[in-house]
């Protein structure tokens, strides 16, 4: 049901396509300069008030009006367009540690109405100089209260909450009404640490609304913590993104905690965020004195950036800015074209900690189905006698053996469903390598899957609704899964049961789709049929169609029904084989590849255990396809007979449980293995036996090691292996290689080489550090890069010397002390000299990147880039040698090394010295 | 510290003069290693010992790496690869300026002596104060003006046998474990001078008997509060580092073997670490004239 918008919608849209729009900046800095006494904050109505509150500064706008008018005004004055409430903190849960929980509703509805009496004073005071209004808008703002919904402040518990999705939405709840009542436009949901708390927030809003009958714009702002480029609950920017995409909000942003220049990377991830996007930064990253230092005229410099890149279309500032920031930054915004809104995408978004896009190129999606009462004894005992941290492993299992998406399911007589769905899910999300995945909250009763929607951080999918129980139940429930911003699975399943053939099949689909599309707008990218998976081969005439219409039914769904998606739980198809795994395993094997075919997307399976395809012998294969596509009357019986041949043979996968089950894999996976887990025990034993297999020792090492290594450099990259991982790695390649070397040799057949790159090392003449050195060369090795290590205190001329002999694609320079870099710059200059043109990386605790671009890139005709860590060489020198990215990577590096200088420039034009005489006179007086 | 004592110059040493220390035993120092480096150096953020709690596969890693570097530890101490050796020397100064004068220690004999400066100790001072109220400060602030007052200096290493140790490991193709042994040699190097500087307060300069009193800072030369890394230079010639200990300098003023640390102790109770920054013109050429440095040399070390 979409609500017609509010006219502040209608003005703040037509505001929003002409140009950027500026916000305020900080106000609680201001309030600082106020130096407001605890008496201040009670003024006559708290004067008797039990704790102190000074400090709550939101109290303000009860006990001191006049003042937090000022400050609005101020920014009025400075030329924002928007001005926040000061309500950060006004809900109960955020008052009540000054014992003021009471007072939220009139603190929410007292700050919204200071803001309208400040525009309305504008308005006045322009009116009155003759000068003609812009529309100036009240947001309210709206804190992310101080506990969060999905992390437990208990190390020991980490199925605890401090506070419950329901308990932030009656708050919330509160809080938008007074608002609402005091006269704001816009309601915005800000400093988002928890995107838990966040829904909770869009919740309440969106009820709230409701019960007005009119949509009031909702903007959204996240919070990146750190340079760990994820929000305190461990949300990714563009998870955070996915997350809220399917609720109607306005605009989708970040602030706080990062400067400006942080804030570029997380824009461009939300670049194809399909509403408006907003920032507003701190001034810079805090100073020792935890104060902020950034000018107003770099910010509005990187401002003007980002307007002029396309990424935003509300801007603003946050800690540490004043209206000096806003001005200089409406000047830095005049004439700027704001950001185009790109169309909704048509992929299912879906995210856990992470993101998950499904494209139409996207492989089929694997949903590890293992987490399941009654499809799995094991993890059914778990649950039933409350191993739940044994419980939590299967799914960390799953997810590592490849699981993409998470499937709970607690349906079981014997427990309170609700109940443990909630504290499993809570467990499950302290997980990091489950927590990644999207959730899929799997069951029958409604209670359940309502109560595990609010437990998930990410969007998840709900699994499943019917029209079982007819059309307004079942719109209902979608309107509440929408609501709670989930994707989710309609069953095929209709008031005259569940439909089991082609006609019924696509009959009750189409149904449901326009039910959702027409009547309720759901996104159809969002919707999941499931057309039932029911079992053949059971011998039943009425039953051998059943896999065949599926398939033909995922057809027609995904050619008659646009966006949505297919998806389907396997190990119903044939459960007719019970007891024998091997046949049981190839059937689902060859279901999934010809229903794959047909548009099936999303599959229930066990992940990690299905044989390929192509790999099942042939005869098997047409078996069990004469099953599936009902080919002929005995295929059956045929099946039955080949699969009591087989029953013995040894089947894939199986219980993980024994920590060296991976020995029992054939040797190339023995190797890789051993790779990716950096076990050096047995890898030259098995390096040996491969050798002994196949006839050309390097084939051993561009298979399987190789396989290894890109593995473990991808996962590095994605910052899902850490440091001393790679360094393992790199070392059972050593010793795999060492092995292998005299047979090389003696084969004489070093002569094709199958490195990415050629990279020569070397800490700079005078200096001695080599670690970080040597992390970068083992961790490039590591990569496929071949590496000439040069050692430290290396000459300037014995690297040059070294180019000219490897010809490498890259030098890469380090050094600790100041002195290094001019050494560094030597080396630049030296390359000039003799006519290279290989570029240089720069790195070790000297450098920086200001002092590469100003210093060393000048005097060198090919890039200089410089690299803070491990993780980011590999990815410089790899943008570098690979063709597809370099040229965009050079023009990326070029304008930043600009920016840098241009910025090292105004920085030293900045920043005055005073004389040394006055330095001498204002020493320390300590004697 | 409660209370600041007050002070008038830094009292004379126990011990003046210059001490040196050999094959310290290096499991006194594991209860100086602040394990919250170790992990930096594998590109591990987070503090010890946090990093190692948790269910998640960062924790899970910092577990093992912890393991593996605590292994490494115990065999390097079992079988005493590494060698730490100290020098350090208490000498009385006058401060002239932003300088101070290196005098010779009073003899124990009675007899008269010269008053002729032996060495002269440069430091530089802050032109970009953090405040309209806020100093300019300078190390050369902790040194009474008027009257003698007393600095001490040190070197450090437990570089000794680390070269040769972590070569082993590549050699055979296992880097993981020479960065091992070279990131515990980095932490025991640094221990070691948490410790010294304890038994300075306490013992060999005695001015903070009490082991709960701990005031008095150890800048080293090439750092933020005294960036001019040829001061170290100074350093070797009054403390005779190479003679004593054999850490010798490069000619970018590093020291050899790698895991080595020197500095200067400076006893006063308001002395605090802070960073020089950006240095006038006019300061570079008074600081040129202090060194006998021309312009350009200057430069050279004191501007990136």
């Amino acid at each position: 049901m979409q609500l017609p918008f509010s006219q502040s919608y209608i003005d703040l849209q037509a505001a929003c396509d002409n140009r950027i729009l500026l916000l305020d900046g900080a106000f609680g800095t201001m309030v600082q300069r106020l130096h407001l006494a605890e008496s201040d904050f009670r003024g006559e109505i708290l004067k008797n008030h039990p704790v102190d509150l000074k400090g709550n500064n939101d109290v303000l706008c009860l006990t001191a009006p006049e003042k937090v008018a000022s400050i609005h005004t101020a920014y009025l004055d400075a030329g924002a367009d928007i001005i926040e409430t000061n309500t950060f903190s006004s809900t109960s849960i955020g008052q009540a540690e000054y014992h003021l929980a009471d007072y939220a509703y009139e603190l929410s509805k007292a700050g919204a109405s200071v803001a309208k009496g400040a525009v309305n004073a504008c308005y006045a005071k322009e009116k009155q100089a003759g000068v003609e209004s812009r529309r100036r808008f009240v947001m309210g703002s709206m804190g992310p209260t101080s506990k969060t919904a999905s992390m437990s402040p208990d190390v020991a518990d980490p199925a605890f909450r401090a506070v419950t999705f329901q308990n932030l939405v009656k708050a919330y709840h509160e809080q938008v009404r007074g608002l609402l009542d005091g006269g704001a436009d816009i309601l915005l949901v800000e400093t988002v640490f928890d995107t838990l708390n966040c829904k909770a927030a869009i919740f309440a809003i969106q009820e709230e609304c409701e019960a007005r009958g009119e949509l009031f714009p909702i903007c959204v702002s996240g919070t990146i913590t750190d340079a760990s480029g994820r929000l305190l609950s461990g949300q990714t920017a563009k998870a955070f993104l996915y997350s809220l995409s399917s609720f109607p909000i306005f605009s989708i942003g970040f602030n706080c905690a990062l400067g400006a220049k942080d804030m570029l990377p997380h824009l461009e991830d939300i670049r194809t965020a399909p509403m408006r996007v907003s920032v507003h930064p701190n001034a810079g990253l805090p100073n020792q004195f935890g104060g902020y230092d950034e000018t107003p005229e770099k910010m509005a410099e990187w401002i003007a950036t980002f307007a002029e890149e396309g990424l935003v279309n509300i801007v603003g500032g946050c800690c540490g800015t004043n209206p000096d920031t806003i001005r200089a930054m409406n000047l830095a915004i005049q004439g700027k074209r704001p950001r185009m809104i790109p169309p909704r995408s048509p992929h299912c978004w879906l995210s856990g900690l992470e993101p998950l896009e499904v494209t139409p190129d996207s492989r089929f999606v694997n949903i590890g189905e293992r987490m399941n009462i009654a499809g799995s004894l094991k993890f059914a005992r778990l649950i039933r006698e409350e191993k739940f941290s044994e419980a939590v492993s299967i799914g960390v299992q799953q997810a590592e053996s490849g699981a993409q998406v998470i499937d709970v399911n607690l349906d079981d007589g014997m427990i309170d469903s609700k109940a443990t769905m909630v504290h499993f899910l809570n467990l499950l999300m302290s997980e990091p390598s489950v927590a990644r995945c999207p959730m899929m909250i799997d069951s029958s009763r409604w209670e359940v899957l309502e109560a595990g929607m609010e437990c998930v951080q990410g969007k998840g999918i709900v699994n499943s609704i019917s029209l079982k129980e007819g059309e307004p139940a079942f719109l209902k429930k979608a309107e509440a899964i929408r609501r709670r911003g989930f994707a989710l699975v309609c069953m095929a399943f209709d008031e005259n049961g569940q439909a089991n053939t082609y006609e019924h099949r696509i009959e009750v689909c189409t149904r449901m789709y326009h039910l959702l599309v027409d009547k309720l707008e759901f996104p159809p990218e969002e919707i999941l049929f499931d057309p039932n998976i029911l079992t053949i081969g059971t011998g039943m005439v009425e039953h051998a169609n059943y896999a065949k219409d599926y398939i033909e039914t995922c057809r027609y769904i995904r050619t008659h029904l646009p966006h949505a998606h297919v998806v389907g739980g396997v190990s119903n198809l044939s459960f007719a084989f019970k007891g024998n795994n091997a046949i049981r395993e190839s059937m689902h094997s060859c279901f999934l590849y010809h229903a794959g075919k047909a548009g099936m997307d999303f599959g229930l399976v066990n992940a990690g255990v299905l044989p390929v395809y192509e790999d099942i012998p042939l005869e098997e294969r047409e078996l069990i396809e004469d099953l599936i596509f009902n080919r002929s009357e005995d295929a059956t019986d045929k099946l039955l007979a080949y699969a009591e041949k087989i029953k013995g043979r040894k089947t894939e996968g199986k219980d993980q449980a024994d920590l060296l089950a991976w020995r029992g894999g054939s040797v190339q996976d023995r190797i890789r293995h051993a790779m990716i887990k950096g076990v050096d025990e047995f890898v030259e034993a098995d390096v040996e036996e491969l050798r002994q297999q196949i006839e050309n020792p390097v084939e051993v090492i561009e298979g399987p090691l190789m396989d290894g290594m890109n593995a473990v450099g991808k996962l590095f990259g994605e910052g899902k292996m850490f440091l001393p991982q790679v360094v393992k790695s790199a070392r059972v390649m050593k010793r795999a290689v060492a092995v292998l070397l005299p047979y090389i040799e003696a084969q004489q057949k070093q002569g094709e080489s199958s490195k990415a790159g050629k990279i020569v090392m070397a800490t700079v003449k005078g200096d001695v550090h080599d670690i970080g050195k040597n992390i970068v060369s083992v961790v490039l090795a590591c990569n496929n890069y071949e590496v000439i290590d040069l050692g430290v205190m290396v000459p300037c001329e014995k690297i040059v010397e070294a180019v000219k002999t490897h010809k490498p694609d890259l030098v890469g320079l380090s050094g600790l002390i100041t002195p290094s870099l001019d050494e560094m710059i030597l080396v630049a200059k030296a390359f000039r000299r003799e006519g290279l043109n290989t570029p240089l990386m720069i790195g070790g605790a000297a450098a920086s990147s200001i002092h590469t671009a100003v210093k060393i890139a000048p005097e060198l005709d090919a890039p200089v880039i410089y690299a803070s860590d491990a993780g980011q060489s590999v990815s410089m020198v790899e943008q570098w040698v690979n063709p597809k990215k370099r040229d965009g990577f050079l023009r990326e590096l070029k304008t930043h090394q600009e920016f840098l200088r241009k910025d090292h420039q105004k920085a030293i034009a900045a920043t005055e010295t005073v004389s040394l005489t006055e330095a001498q006179s204002r020493g320390e007086a300590l004697f | 510290m409660n209370e600041t004592p007050k002070w008038l110059h830094s009292p004379t040493p126990r011990y003046p003069g210059v001490t040196t220390l050999k094959a310290i035993p290096l499991a006194e120092l594991v209860p100086f290693i602040d394990w919250s480096f170790f992990f930096r150096a594998w590109e591990m953020k987070g503090r010890y010992p946090e990093i190692l709690q948790g269910t998640d596969t960062k924790a899970e890693e910092a577990r093992k790496l912890y393991a593996d570097g605590q292994a490494m530890l115990q065999k390097i101490i079992a079988e005493n690869l590494f060698e730490a050796r100290a020098v350090i020397g208490f000498f009385p100064v006058q401060r002239k300026g932003d300088s101070l004068d290196v005098l010779p220690l009073p003899c124990n004999c009675g007899l008269p002596h010269s008053e002729n400066p032996i060495a002269k100790l440069h430091f530089l001072r802050q032109q970009i104060p953090l405040s309209a109220e806020a100093p300019c400060r300078s190390l050369a602030d902790y040194f009474n003006p008027h009257e003698k007052d007393w600095i001490g200096l040190f070197a450090l290493s437990v570089g000794f046998g680390v070269d040769s140790f972590c070569a082993q490991f590549r050699n055979a193709g296992d880097s993981y474990s020479a960065i091992l042994a070279q990131s515990i040699a980095d932490r025991l190097t640094e221990a070691f001078a948490e410790k010294l500087h304890a038994e300075v307060r306490q013992k060999y300069w005695g001015y903070a008997p009490d082991s709960a009193t701990k005031f008095g800072i150890r800048p080293a030369p090439g750092y933020p509060g005294c960036p001019d890394h040829t001061e170290k230079g100074t350093l070797w010639q009054l403390l005779q580092v190479e003679e004593r200990i054999g850490i010798r300098l490069t000619e970018s003023y590093m020291m050899l073997p790698v895991s080595s640390i020197c500095g200067y102790y400076m006893a006063h109770p308001k002395s605090t670490y802070f960073s020089v920054g950006k240095l006038g013109e006019d300061q570079i050429r008074d600081y040129a004239v202090r060194k006998g440095w021309d312009e350009a040399t200057a430069h050279k070390w004191l501007v990136r």
